[in-house]
């Protein structure tokens, strides 16, 4: 511990902030422990009675509620950014499969009528519910994202499986 | 009980701990969660102290503890180990504060339309020296704290209250060593007044000046 002659030796460099490391943490150690140098101190400086307000601690319940408020935050993020990631593959996959399909019309040497009907591809009902069947379709199996077209005629075909962990 | 500075409250053993933390870090900035809630374990109470000091109020301090963790979290990648991790979460953690106080004075601006009124709290009747109980220095603390910026609170208490080192509380604070201690002093000033008028009790012969 800080001898009292010390510490009076080392009050003005304290208050004129020239005080460091281990020096200073001594000379506070001794205002918080000797009741005649903090007297002389306090005497000096008045505010350096806020230097003694107590190192209170929080609660190991307080804590422990505030490390699992941020694990649920930090996970939560995580979970955004992998649905983020899928969602991105799925659009990669349904653009991928509009270029196959526009790739296949082109294969054949589309006429003026075929270029219409790519331009506006004829609406494929599904057996009675009157809603137009999708060109394309994308679903989510098994850690798999497979990618189908339909045909004109209504069936579906496969027309490939996208790893859902390729990333654009 | 003995004043340390941040080095020594993070609760981390001495020499061993510091390498020990470096790789709890690495292992977080790779995704490990559990790691990084090892992190936030370790430092949330001198967070939440600074933090609940410049604020005065507790439970907004959580709050603010928790979004400095999850800004941490989302700029893991960016952070510089030549850092301590320490100082670098105390800056995050300090900055959210600045901004909540800044807010604040924006609203009280907005609101207020006569000056300020201060609650005086019951003066203890104590002596220059005597040992104050410590619960009525934190009293004190809270209430004359509030005459400070930002700014000058921050350094306030990271400085004079936890007894940080002027170089950490320089990065802390983003500003340069002298910018600290201008803080400080010019805080200690108005402190001094402010404690001369409210609590004169502690404060010999009336207001000094130094």
């Amino acid at each position: 511990m800080m001898e009292c002659r010390r510490f009076e030796e080392l009050l003005e460099a304290y208050l004129d902030e020239r005080l460091e490391g281990a020096d200073r943490a001594a000379w506070r150690e001794h205002l918080r422990e000797c009741a005649r140098c903090r007297r002389l101190a306090l005497e000096r400086e008045p505010v350096l009675l806020l230097s003694l307000a107590p190192r209170t601690e929080a609660s190991g319940e307080r804590v422990a509620a505030c490390v699992g408020a941020v694990r649920a935050l930090t996970h939560g993020q995580r979970l955004q950014r992998t649905l983020g990631r899928r969602r991105r593959a799925w659009l990669a996959a349904a653009a991928a499969a509009v270029l196959v399909a526009a790739g296949a019309l082109g294969i054949r040497g589309p006429g003026h009528e075929d270029l219409q009907a790519a331009a506006a591809p004829p609406a494929v009902e599904r057996a009675g519910d009157g809603v137009p069947a999708p060109e394309v379709e994308v679903e989510t199996r098994d850690g798999e994202v497979r990618v189908y077209r339909y045909a004109v005629d209504g069936d579906m075909a496969v027309a490939f499986v996208v790893d859902p962990s390729m990333e654009l | 009980m003995v004043d340390v500075c941040l080095t020594a409250i993070q609760g981390g053993t001495a020499g061993g701990g510091a390498v020990d933390e470096r790789e709890v870090v690495e292992r977080a900035r790779r995704g490990d969660e559990a790691m990084f809630a090892r992190l936030v374990e370790r430092h949330s109470r001198s967070l939440h102290r600074v933090v609940a000091r410049m604020l005065g109020d507790d439970e907004e301090a959580w709050d603010v503890v928790q979004m400095a963790w999850l800004r941490a979290w989302q700029r893991l990648g960016r952070y510089d180990d030549r850092w301590r991790f320490s100082t670098w979460i105390h800056r995050i953690a300090t900055n959210l504060a600045i901004d909540v106080l800044r807010a604040r004075s924006s609203r009280e601006r907005a609101h207020t339309t006569g000056g300020a009124v201060w609650l005086r709290p019951t003066p203890t009747g104590g002596r220059p020296g005597d040992l104050v109980e410590e619960k009525d220095v934190e009293r004190i603390l809270g209430d004359l704290v509030r005459d400070l910026s930002p700014q000058q609170r921050a350094a306030f208490i990271l400085r004079e209250v936890e007894g940080l080192d002027t170089a950490e509380v320089a990065e802390i604070l983003g500003c340069s060593p002298v910018t600290v201690r201008n803080h400080v002093f010019q805080a200690r000033r108005a402190l001094r007044k402010a404690m001369a008028e409210r609590y004169p009790e502690y404060v010999p012969g009336g207001e000094r000046g130094r």
